[in-house]
């Protein structure tokens, strides 16, 4: 009989699998890093290792493979240098919002932000742009941290709590 | 801690968030003095998005990456290979003197079709790129076949009759119906009488003109608009409804000595149908309706682009 984790060799097949999770993963990366040179890199470096191993990796298992292999790359990185925060996030075509005189407008509001989730301890910034960019619920980023959903919930109230704090102390 | 002092406890804002909290609860929060921060700072970070991502283009960088990766692993010393072919003489040694009673086995290659007429006169249309096989010596107390690739059954009324396959086994009495089994995917279509397949502990029974494919874990359903007699690759086509082109690529080269390389989204959704005796008709019919346009090198590379 055939071996059915032969699929992932197949071309279309890796092919679909790196349109389906290359992105989820390189965001990932670029949420724990703030580094979206290293974050793409790592990712590539991802697949690749998946397609040396394509033979014994099965279809269903793929997506996990590359998630952890993208985080074991990525720890390793970490070890060897401090890796430099940077966030530049795209923003969504909106008109500007306008609340009271106490609040910032847009673009300040938005570096204050990105200043902000630099600042925020890596473990708490990853659940909460997860959640809030990825749209992820927290049962799916428990299942993906490998987490309980209080321990999600806890992260992401302490990341709201500390991102409040850095805006106000920086405004 | 600053936060303890203002929440009752360490998920409050998680609940928020969620839509969680109570009335009460809600009601207090909102008057509360930094509840205008906390909401600006949430609607703000939900207007964000996370960078470009141009995947054609990672997808092409990646690709030449793994040709260079390739090359390097190509330069092993002979010795390696020779120690490779040492383990695997012992290993086929091993099996020949403690191989069990033979299958008759059935393997098509690209494009090949072939017919099979089992001891009780139930017959098996085996598609292209498929392998079946079956034991005729314990084939009177147990009507048990293997599957990997597609075939279409047509079973004499009598004892029970197993097909089993990598991803699920389908069980008969007696009927017509088509089996696909690729990877991890299995689809099941019943032609006439019933039909009931199982994977994973679940069940399901399928009538005539029902099919049913694994997704998410179960079973899904769906009827056909109209019953053929036959699966249509039977008759020379191969139909796809709703079907992810990276499936319908797939499926192309089975029929077809090609390779294929697609310039575009493999996960948009495609219907329709493409003969398998004319490759010409094949890549028009598919990339016709997917926008797509097709290129054909050194005789057997076609290159689908998104136009």
């Amino acid at each position: 009989m055939q071996n059915q984790t032969d699929q992932v060799c197949d071309e279309t097949i890796y092919q679909q699998l790196f349109y389906e999770y290359a992105p989820r993963i390189r965001n990932f990366l670029y949420y724990k890093s703030g580094d979206l040179q290293l974050s793409e890199d790592l990712t590539q470096e991802a697949y690749l290792r998946l397609w040396k191993h394509c033979n014994t990796v099965s279809y269903s298992k793929a997506r996990s493979f590359l998630f952890t292999v993208a985080n074991n790359l990525f720890l390793d990185v970490v070890k060897h240098k401090k890796v430099v925060q940077q966030f530049q996030l795209g923003q969504k075509p909106k008109e500007q919002i306008h609340g009271p005189d106490t609040l910032l407008e847009g673009a300040e509001m938005k570096s204050l932000l990105e200043k902000a989730l630099m600042d925020l301890p890596e473990k708490q910034r990853l659940v909460f742009l997860l959640n809030r960019i990825e749209k992820m619920t927290y049962k799916e980023i428990a299942e993906l941290l490998d987490l309980s959903v209080k321990a999600v919930e806890k992260r992401m109230h302490k990341a709201l709590v500390g991102l409040r704090a850095i805006v106000a102390e920086k405004k | 801690m600053e936060e303890k002092k203002n929440f009752k406890d360490d998920t409050f804002l998680s609940r928020w968030l969620n839509g969680q909290l109570s009335e009460e609860e809600k009601t207090a929060f909102e008057s509360s003095e930094d509840f205008l921060q906390y909401q600006q700072i949430i609607r703000m970070t939900d207007e964000l998005e996370a960078p470009p991502y141009d995947l054609q283009k990672a997808y092409g960088a990646l690709k030449n990456k793994r040709s260079v990766v390739k090359e390097m692993k190509q330069k092993r010393s002979w010795l390696s290979y020779a120690a490779v072919a040492a383990g695997v003489l012992v290993v086929l040694t091993a099996f020949w003197y403690f191989r069990p009673a033979p299958d008759e086995q059935f393997i098509t290659q690209t494009g090949e079709q072939e017919s099979i007429q089992l001891p009780d006169d139930s017959k098996v249309q085996l598609n292209a790129a498929s392998q079946f096989s079956f034991n005729p010596k314990t084939w009177k107390r147990n009507k048990k076949v293997e599957l990997d690739g597609e075939a279409f059954f047509s079973v004499t009324k009598g004892q029970k009759f197993v097909v089993q396959t990598s991803n699920g086994q389908v069980s008969v009495l007696g009927t017509e119906f088509n089996v696909w089994n690729r990877g991890s995917l299995m689809e099941v279509t019943c032609y006439d009488g019933v039909v009931e397949i199982s994977r994973n502990d679940k069940d399901l029974t399928l009538n005539k003109g029902i099919s049913a494919h694994w997704q998410n874990g179960d079973w899904q359903t769906d009827t056909l608009s109209s019953i053929p007699a036959t699966a249509s690759w039977t008759q020379g086509t191969v139909h796809f409804k709703a079907t992810p082109l990276s499936r319908v690529l797939q499926e192309l080269k089975h029929h077809y000595s090609i390779k294929i390389t697609l310039v575009g989204n493999p996960q948009r959704s495609y219907t329709g149908g493409f003969p398998i005796d004319d490759l010409e008709a094949a890549l028009v019919n598919i990339s016709e309706p997917m926008e797509l346009s097709y290129q054909i090198l050194n005789g057997n590379e076609v290159i689908f682009r998104e136009q």
